[in-house]
């Protein structure tokens, strides 16, 4: 668990990094995906129903692209909410109506 | 058990929140941000040079179609630009050749029209203007420069042009006086840009760099207008006048805008 978080607050420090320095100059169409959103439902998707994971990477991801994310507009904390709340509902449907047996879980 | 649950995750948004907020006002949140800025600049500058590397280099390939669609664009534009910037020359050209007919127009006493040279044929030392008998243009009239140099004379008037003989043409001829000096003679031409002063008397004296001016004894040409300069005096002792070989001051190359004397 200990390793696994260490691995991902490095990973995420790294992605937010990448986020917010190299990878939003690349746009499709005008619009520039959130990697570290999609990691974080990527690795939701992929949790057990009873791990924790899931969460610290959504704190983790929200923690770093708020401090990584320049915008004055939005307030510290602004993604960590946005994060925690995305792990919640996905959370909500997964545990409740879904189930992805293809892959193993985390 | 359900509802422990629900408050369990109630409290921990709450605490959070509490957290963000303290973390705002207090400007907590600046520190923690400047502390991640030092640890990770030198690395995100390197990001940012190599990802805007990246971006144009991708980017010139997916915007390739738009770029050529802009770049297609800019040609017409600049086409479009270049050609007002001709008219635009063409006119002030126009309006600079004007501004001198009109100066010359109040200066001497002529009755000037303005024309345009719109064909030359040097081998019969002639050239064609844009205007005839329905602009009033007449045989015989004399055919100008805006600097008062002597171009010619009308030869044969058509409804909308006219037909100019040079006056190096061989079958024009006109009387002249070399400036300053109170000497006559008749400039024929010679044909091929070439021109001659006949009928000079022996006993005046006409040297190279001469100028030569029109008279007004031939009654066509008003006085005063350049022909051009003596070349050189042929004095043989058989004839019995001197002949004088002129450099015309004419060039048929700047010949473009000229100027007929309706009236002088």
């Amino acid at each position: 668990m200990i390793k696994k978080s260490l691995f991902l607050l490095i990973f995420i420090y790294f992605l937010a990094l990448f986020q917010t320095s190299f990878l939003f100059q690349f746009n499709f169409w005008g619009i520039v995906p959130n990697y570290v959103l999609l990691f974080v439902v990527f690795v939701n998707i992929f949790e057990k129903p009873e791990g924790k994971i899931g969460l610290i990477a959504a704190l983790f991801g929200g923690i770093f692209m708020d401090i990584f994310s320049f915008s004055s507009a939005y307030f510290f904390g602004f993604y960590i909410i946005i994060f925690l709340l995305v792990y919640l509902i996905m959370r909500f449907f997964l545990r409740n109506y879904v189930q992805v047996p293809i892959i193993k879980q985390i | 058990m359900r509802k422990l649950f629900i408050l369990k995750y109630i409290v921990i948004f709450s605490l959070i929140l509490a957290i963000f907020v303290v973390f705002n006002l207090t400007g907590f949140s600046k520190n923690i941000k400047n502390s991640f800025y030092s640890l990770s600049s030198s690395f995100q500058e390197e990001l940012l040079e190599t990802g805007n590397n990246a971006s144009n280099f991708f980017g010139g390939f997916l915007n390739s179609g738009k770029i050529k669609q802009e770049m297609d664009i800019l040609i017409e534009e600049n086409q479009e630009l270049l050609s007002r910037l001709v008219n635009l020359g063409m006119l002030e050209q126009e309006n600079t050749f004007l501004r001198s007919a009109i100066e010359l127009e109040k200066n001497n006493s002529f009755k000037l029209q303005p024309v345009r040279v719109i064909g030359k044929d040097i081998s019969r030392d002639s050239i064609l203007i844009n205007k005839g008998s329905k602009d009033g243009i007449l045989s015989d009239m004399p055919v100008i420069t805006v600097q008062k140099l002597l171009v010619g004379k009308i030869s044969e008037v058509y409804e909308d042009f006219s037909e100019v003989i040079l006056l190096t043409n061989k079958d024009f001829s006109l009387a002249v006086q070399i400036f300053e000096k109170d000497i006559y003679g008749v400039a024929k031409g010679e044909g091929s840009l070439g021109l001659y002063i006949d009928l000079i008397p022996k006993d005046k004296e006409v040297i190279a760099k001469d100028i030569v001016l029109t008279a007004i004894l031939g009654g066509i040409f008003p006085e005063g207008l350049l022909v051009g300069e003596v070349q050189k005096i042929n004095n043989s002792d058989v004839e019995s006048f001197q002949k004088a070989i002129i450099i015309p001051f004419l060039s048929l190359e700047e010949l473009d805008e000229l100027l007929i004397i309706n009236d002088f």
